[in-house]
C-alpha cells in the first residue's frame, strides 16, 4: 500500500508498506497501527470508520464508493490512502 | 510584583499552528516563537506547572483530533498516539479536544481534556491512556443536548483548588455542571440564567454558557459570560445573578478574572448574537471593580475601529501583580496590558486566525 506524507512521519518514512491478508479496510487499519501506533486514529476515527476527508482507494476505486470500511482487499491490490482536497 | 521570577508565558492557539510569546523583563517586550505544530489547528494550550510542559488541544481537518506536549516551551512536540477517544458501541467520536486542565498539585499524572461532541476525559498517567468520565457520557438527559453555533463542546474546565474532587464544567449549549464527588455524579447549576433562544425561558439546562472564570483565591465566586447576558455566583455556582447592567452589550465569549481582586473581572462584548462584531465598530475590553454592578471601557491603546471577533479562550489574565490581560482576535492580532487593563500594546499583528490565549508564569 501507498502512504502519503503526512502518514509517513509515522512510518518513518516508508512511502509502501506491505500488508498480509488484511481482509478488508478495517483489518488493513488494524495491522498498519499495529506496526504503526497512531497511523490508525488519523484514518478512521473513534467508532472505525473512515475520516470525512481521508480518502482510502483500492486500486482506482474509492472505497466509499464500494462497501467503505468492509470493503474487501485481495492478494495484489494496491491500496492508497489520501487527503482529501478540501476547499479551493 | 513579578510571580514569574523566570518569565511569563503566553501561548497563542491559532487556526493554523501555536505560538509562544515568553517575557522575561516584567511583561514589556516579548520573545515569538511558531509556528508550532504547522498546519493544525490549536483549540486550546495550558502550562503545567507541576511539569514545566506545555499541553496543547490540536486538531487536522484531515486526520482528526489529539493532543501534543512540548517540555521546552515549544521547540520540540510529541503528538500524542493514543488521545481521547470515546468507546466502541458509544457511537461518538472525538471531534475536537477544547480544553486541556492539568490535575492538582497531589495528583500530579492527572489530566483532564474537555471534547466535542461533549465530554469529560481523565487520565491517569499523563496522557499515555484517557478513560472517558461515565457520567457524563450516560447522563439521563444528554439525548436532549444540543449544540451551539461552536458545536456541542465541554469547553471549561474549573478545579477546586481547595478540593480535586470539586470541578465546574460549561458545555454549550447545556449550560454549567458540577461535581464533588470527582466526576461520579454532576448536577446542572443553571439557576435564573436565561436562555431565551428556548421556548423555556430559565430551565434546569440548555443554557449557552459562553465561558466561565474564577480567581484561585476566591473559587466560590464565578463569573459567566453567556450566549444570553453576563453572571456572577457567590456560591460556587448555586445561583446566579445577571450582572450586565451599563454593558454596551450582554454578548460575548470570554471572561476572566483579576489575579489579584476576586470582585475585579474583564469582558469582551460583542454586538450579539449574530453580528458579532464589536459594538459600534470599537473594540474595548470592559472591566469591573465591584462584581458586576458596572462597567467601565479599557481601551486605551486599542484601534478606534476594529471588525474582529474574540473567542471564548481568546482572552485570559495572568497571576501577576498588576495583573496582565491579554487577547487574541479572529484577524489575528495579539494585544496584551501589563496593568489590569488601562493600557494596551500590540505584540503581534499578523497571526493566524486565534483561537486561544493561556498565559503561566514560569
Amino acid at each position: 500500500m501507498c502512504l502519503t506524507g503526512q502518514l509517513r512521519d509515522l512510518t518513518n518514512g516508508a512511502r509502501e508498506v506491505e500488508l498480509h491478508s488484511p481482509g478488508d479496510i478495517t483489518g488493513l487499519v488494524g495491522e498498519l497501527e499495529s506496526s504503526f501506533p497512531g497511523i490508525g486514529r488519523k484514518i478512521v476515527d473513534d467508532q472505525g470508520k473512515i475520516r470525512s476527508y481521508v480518502n482510502v482507494f483500492v486500486n482506482t476505486e474509492n472505497s466509499r464508493d464500494l462497501n467503505s470500511e468492509k470493503t474487501k482487499i485481495r492478494d495484489g491490490d494496491v491500496i492508497h490512502i489520501l487527503p482529501s482536497v478540501a476547499g479551493g | 510584583m513579578a510571580r514569574g521570577k523566570g518569565g511569563v508565558c503566553l501561548m497563542v492557539g491559532t487556526r493554523k499552528g501555536a505560538f509562544v510569546f515568553t517575557s522575561k523583563d516584567g511583561r514589556r517586550q516579548w520573545k515569538a516563537s511558531g509556528p508550532h505544530l504547522k498546519g493544525n489547528e490549536i483549540h486550546h494550550m495550558a502550562y503545567d506547572r507541576r511539569t514545566g510542559k506545555i499541553l496543547a488541544a490540536i486538531s487536522s481537518g484531515h486526520w482528526g483530533p489529539t493532543i501534543a506536549e512540548s517540555g521546552d516551551l515549544g521547540g520540540d512536540w510529541k503528538v500524542s498516539k493514543t488521545p481521547p477517544k470515546f468507546p466502541k458501541g458509544s457511537g461518538l467520536s472525538v471531534a475536537r479536544v477544547w480544553q486541556m486542565a492539568p490535575g492538582s498539585e497531589d495528583e500530579p499524572d492527572v489530566l483532564y481534556a474537555g471534547v466535542e461532541p461533549a465530554c469529560l476525559f481523565r487520565s491517569e498517567d499523563y496522557g499515555k491512556s484517557w478513560n472517558v468520565n461515565d457520567a457524563l457520557l450516560n447522563h439521563k438527559t444528554r439525548k436532549k443536548w444540543t449544540p451551539g453555533g461552536g458545536g456541542l463542546n465541554l469547553h471549561t474546565i474549573l478545579l477546586d483548588p481547595r478540593d480535586p474532587r470539586k470541578m465546574h464544567i460549561a458545555i454549550s449549549a447545556v449550560g454549567t455542571m458540577y461535581t464533588k464527588d470527582g466526576g461520579a455524579s454532576w448536577k446542572f447549576q443553571n439557576k435564573d440564567v436565561l436562555a431565551d433562544f428556548s421556548p423555556v425561558k430559565y430551565p434546569v439546562y440548555g443554557q449557552c454558557t459562553h465561558k466561565l472564570a474564577t480567581n484561585p483565591s476566591d473559587p466560590d465566586v464565578i463569573f459567566q459570560q453567556n450566549h444570553c447576558g453576563v453572571y456572577r455566583s457567590d456560591d460556587s455556582g448555586e445561583n446566579w445573578v445577571d450582572i450586565r447592567n451599563n454593558l454596551p452589550s450582554r454578548f460575548g465569549f470570554p471572561v476572566a478574572v483579576d489575579a489579584n481582586e476576586s470582585k475585579r473581572a474583564y469582558v469582551a462584548p460583542m454586538e450579539g448574537d449574530f453580528s458579532r462584531i464589536p459594538p459600534g465598530g470599537h473594540f474595548a475590553v470592559w472591566g469591573t471593580d465591584n462584581a458586576g454592578k458596572e462597567w467601565f471601557a479599557l481601551d486605551s491603546g486599542l484601534p478606534d475601529k476594529s471588525y474582529f471577533l474574540v473567542l471564548r479562550d481568546g482572552m485570559v489574565t495572568d497571576q501577576e501583580d498588576p495583573c496582565g490581560i491579554y487577547f487574541g482576535t479572529s484577524t489575528g492580532q495579539l494585544y496584551a496590558s501589563r496593568d489590569r487593563g488601562e493600557h494596551w500594546a500590540n505584540v503581534a499583528d499578523t497571526l493566524p486566525p486565534v483561537l486561544s490565549v493561556s498565559v503561566s508564569a514560569l
